[in-house]
């Protein structure tokens, strides 16, 4: 009887988790281009036009909120007859770039998303399923005059633009979140050069009980020697990030080699292995995971700071008391002038399965015109936030959106009231083109296709031996032979090679 | 002979017509079996072809055996592979050791109501996501202090730097394994134990059997039957290393890939960049062969020892 209970339910549950699955299929379906309906009747515009509803798909949870901003952002672009209205679907990260593509080739309509060279941006583009949009950002000047010049310039694909770059920064500047108070507490002066911070650490190593000097995820660790460096955050003669894991381009000798015996930062990673030593870099850091928490509990003297208006954003709960114990340590930061190919991370896509390409391009143009794009990236004004000056400005609500998948410009940004001033310089610092140096192989995108097997094989030596090079686990000499080794046992000079063929190709074009 | 065969197909017809019921009740499963196992069988070309989604699944090149060349001539294919089938042999083992013993206690209980919150209380870990148990992992052997160690220092033994040292991973991934699996499996030998006759015991009892007689002679090989099957169809999926558990646990800690990297933690690190469908779909296809030919092979020794536990 028991037994014949327990199967009822095994079935049950079976039939209930098959009813589940199969509900899964086609969820988009039923939210799809609905309204379609010309419905301007009240307008009294002489030419309104019809209202097309251009149907997006973007990474993440739906924000807080986000139901009564797109009302109103609808609302707005009826009333400043644009003729669109906007139907945003979220999908969880976990399956967007499954999701989309699948979506793609199962040819539904749709009428924007996110893609990057990260998702499946190049697999879109090679196989003809994005627009190109040069003509249509040409004939849009809020659009085009919103994003610097440089920014549209090198993120074309195969010289055209496949999707509108969407970025504050223009490259990257490299740091570390300080204790100031503990600074201050050993009277040491405001740190200016690595000989600077290394006396700070080792002096809260020395002195504090219950605070150790320094915390970075390990999975963060690869920038380490970027940061840890006499060169860091300058234009010397090596492009250190090109945009492939592990490689770099040595800009005098014209030729890719691998970080881990680059000459620029071979300093940086003796001092890694110095640190790890000392135990200046967390014991922990292989499996490091909660920097952030521990860094905000107060438990470590200093961390990783990158100026890209999301790391320091982190720490601002830690100043709510009215302190102000943090500082940002940018190693160079006076001369700071670093490589950058200007490239961006995010594309706003239109596939050539949509019929309103243009209006979506109004749209982007709309949401380049800052009234539109505060309405869409901070919420409703008054209610969800309100102005402070003209970069900044003061949160009110929860409502957050990803800005990166549709609204980012860097003319048009602002920061948050609570950013910390030092965050606030850097960051700023970094949204201005010129100050950073344009790098020789700038539009070099790698593409794996002709060395798949080998890329295949080399890239898991990334986590097991250049991360824990780069940790300082793996002394800096012994580091460095293993991955000579592996990479030559691995078929990594074909990798390189093929690396060196496509920036060749990108600078002989030059 | 004919006849026979045709007596045996009639008493099925008749089995169905008189138990409707019982068979509608197994048309659900057999159905998820169809959509999510059978007919995505097709999806296997994939593993020879030069898969482009925009070409479809028919229509993208066909490429050979060139996505198996990525695994098989890694430098560490051997050692994934090797600890790939030692974990997962560690966890048949003993999950299935554990779990009869604990089904085996289990039946012992006569108190309704201990039985019943001991039988949940075992079998709560396997409703626990490996996130979670990944955390909790997290917090006992890692961090600048794991607690284990504090409870280490606690009882005057010396401190040992868990996420160091790889040779003891295999054995501490095993007591986690048993610990969230063997209570779910003990409630399938329950099950099975309970549906052996009571006439059986009642005969053993007045012969004079003791209790450790009983369950060595007369529940142990009863239930040898439904242990190979569970074994059997655990052997199946030797190949397949369990991700979401050797991942939310082991994460990137690469200082205890010697011996804990399998087969689907490898590859997921080796298609970071790439995300190339063809080459892990090879390698898919590849644990699933091998699965096949290792159930057939597991199945071919059972019939030898003893034909009724065989699966087939």
């Amino acid at each position: 009887m028991r037994l014949k209970r327990w199967f009822g339910t095994a079935t049950t549950a079976v039939l209930v988790s098959s009813l589940v699955l199969a509900g899964c299929g086609g969820n988009a379906k039923n939210e799809g281009n609905a309204t379609n309906s010309p419905s301007s009747t009240d307008s009294a515009a002489p030419a309104a036009k019809d209202i097309v509803t251009l149907k997006a798909y973007f990474p993440g949870d739906k924000p807080a909120g986000f139901d009564t901003v797109l009302q109103a952002v609808n609302d707005k672009l009826k009333a400043d007859n644009i003729g669109a209205a906007l139907n945003v679907n979220f999908m969880p990260w976990s399956d967007y770039g499954n999701a989309v593509s699948v979506k793609m080739s199962a040819g539904e309509e749709f009428d924007m998303y996110l893609d990057a060279p990260w998702i499946s941006m190049n697999q879109m583009i090679e196989s003809k399923s994005l627009m190109e949009l040069d003509a249509a950002v040409a004939a849009r000047p809020e659009l085009k005059a919103s994003i610097p010049e440089e920014m549209w310039e090198y993120n074309k694909f195969g010289g055209k633009i496949m999707g509108v770059p969407l970025g504050t920064t223009q490259g990257q500047l490299y740091g570390l979140l300080i204790r100031k108070d503990l600074r201050e507490k050993y009277g040491l002066p405001e740190l200016k050069t690595l000989g600077d911070l290394e006396k700070f650490l080792y002096a809260v190593k020395e002195n504090e009980k219950d605070v150790k000097p320094f915390v970075i995820n390990g999975i963060k660790a690869d920038k380490l020697p970027f940061i840890l460096s006499d060169s860091a955050n300058l234009a010397k003669d090596e492009v250190l990030e090109i945009g492939v894991n592990m490689f770099s381009y040595s800009i005098k000798d014209k030729k890719v080699i691998g970080q881990w015996v680059s000459p620029t930062i071979a300093d940086a990673y003796e001092r890694v292995t110095k640190y790890y030593k000392d135990g200046i870099i967390s014991k922990n850091i292989a499996q490091e995971q909660n920097a952030e928490t521990l860094f905000k509990q107060g438990k470590y003297a200093a961390t990783y700071y990158a100026a890209d208006g999301v790391e320091g954003l982190k720490y601002s709960e830690m100043l709510k008391d009215g302190s102000d114990k943090l500082e940002i340590f940018i190693p160079n930061g006076e001369q700071a002038k670093p490589y950058t190919a200007y490239q961006q991370w995010n594309f706003l896509c239109i596939p050539t399965t949509s019929k309103h390409s243009d209006t979506v391009m109004d749209v982007m143009n709309w949401l380049s015109i800052k009234e539109n794009h505060d309405l869409m990236e901070y919420g409703i004004q008054g209610k969800d936030w309100e102005p402070v000056g003209d970069s900044s400005y003061k949160v009110l609500s929860s409502y957050t959106f990803p800005g990166y998948v549709l609204t980012w410009r860097p003319t048009l940004n602002r920061t948050p009231d609570n950013m910390m001033p030092d965050d606030k310089k850097w960051f700023d610092f970094s949204t201005k083109t010129s100050n950073f140096t344009l790098s020789p192989i700038a539009g070099f995108n790698f593409n794996a296709e002709k060395v798949k097997t080998e890329y295949a094989k080399i890239t898991p030596l990334h986590d097991s031996i250049f991360l824990p090079l780069s940790q300082g686990l793996i002394p800096a000499e012994e580091g460095k032979k293993t991955m000579e080794d592996k990479m030559a046992s691995l078929g990594g000079q074909k990798v390189v090679a093929e690396i060196q063929a496509q920036i060749d190709a990108v600078t002989a074009g030059k | 002979m004919n006849y026979q065969l045709n007596a045996g197909k009639r008493s099925k017809w008749r089995h169905i017509v008189q138990n409707p019921f019982l068979y509608v009740m197994a048309v659900p499963g057999l159905l998820f079996f169809l959509v999510f196992s059978y007919l995505p069988i097709y999806g296997i070309m994939i593993a020879f072809k030069d898969y482009d989604f925009a070409k479809g699944i028919t229509g993208s090149d066909w490429v050979g055996f060139r996505n198996f060349d990525y695994f098989f001539t890694s430098d560490d294919f051997w050692i994934i592979l090797r600890n790939t089938l030692m974990l997962n042999v560690l966890f048949i083992v003993f999950t299935t050791a554990a779990a009869v013993l604990i089904a085996l206690m289990f039946n012992e209980i006569r108190n309704k109501y201990f039985k019943r919150i001991s039988q949940s209380l075992i079998f709560l870990p396997y409703f626990m996501s490996w996130i979670v148990i990944g955390m909790i992992v997290q917090s006992l052997f890692g961090g600048e202090e794991p607690m284990i160690n504090v409870w280490l220092h606690n009882i005057g033994m010396e401190p040992v730097n868990w996420m160091f040292e790889s040779k003891l991973w295999p054995y501490i991934l095993t007591v986690i394994r048993v610990w969230q699996g063997a209570g779910y499996l003990s409630i399938i030998f329950l099950a099975s134990i309970t549906g052996i006759p009571e006439d059986l015991y009642e005969a053993a009892r007045i012969d004079g059997a003791s209790k450790l007689q009983i369950v060595t002679r007369i529940t142990l090989p009863l239930l040898v039957p439904t242990i190979m099957i569970m074994t059997l169809l655990a052997v199946g999926k030797i190949f397949n290393g369990d991700f979401a558990m050797i991942y939310a646990i082991i994460g990137d800690n690469s200082m205890l890939y010697p011996t804990t990297d399998v087969i689907d933690t490898f590859v997921f690190r080796s298609m970071r960049q790439l995300h190339d469908f063809g080459m892990s779909s090879a390698v898919g296809l590849f644990q699933s062969i091998m699965g096949l030919i290792f159930v057939i092979a597991a199945n071919w020794v059972t019939r030898r020892v003893s034909k009724e536990s065989a699966l087939f």
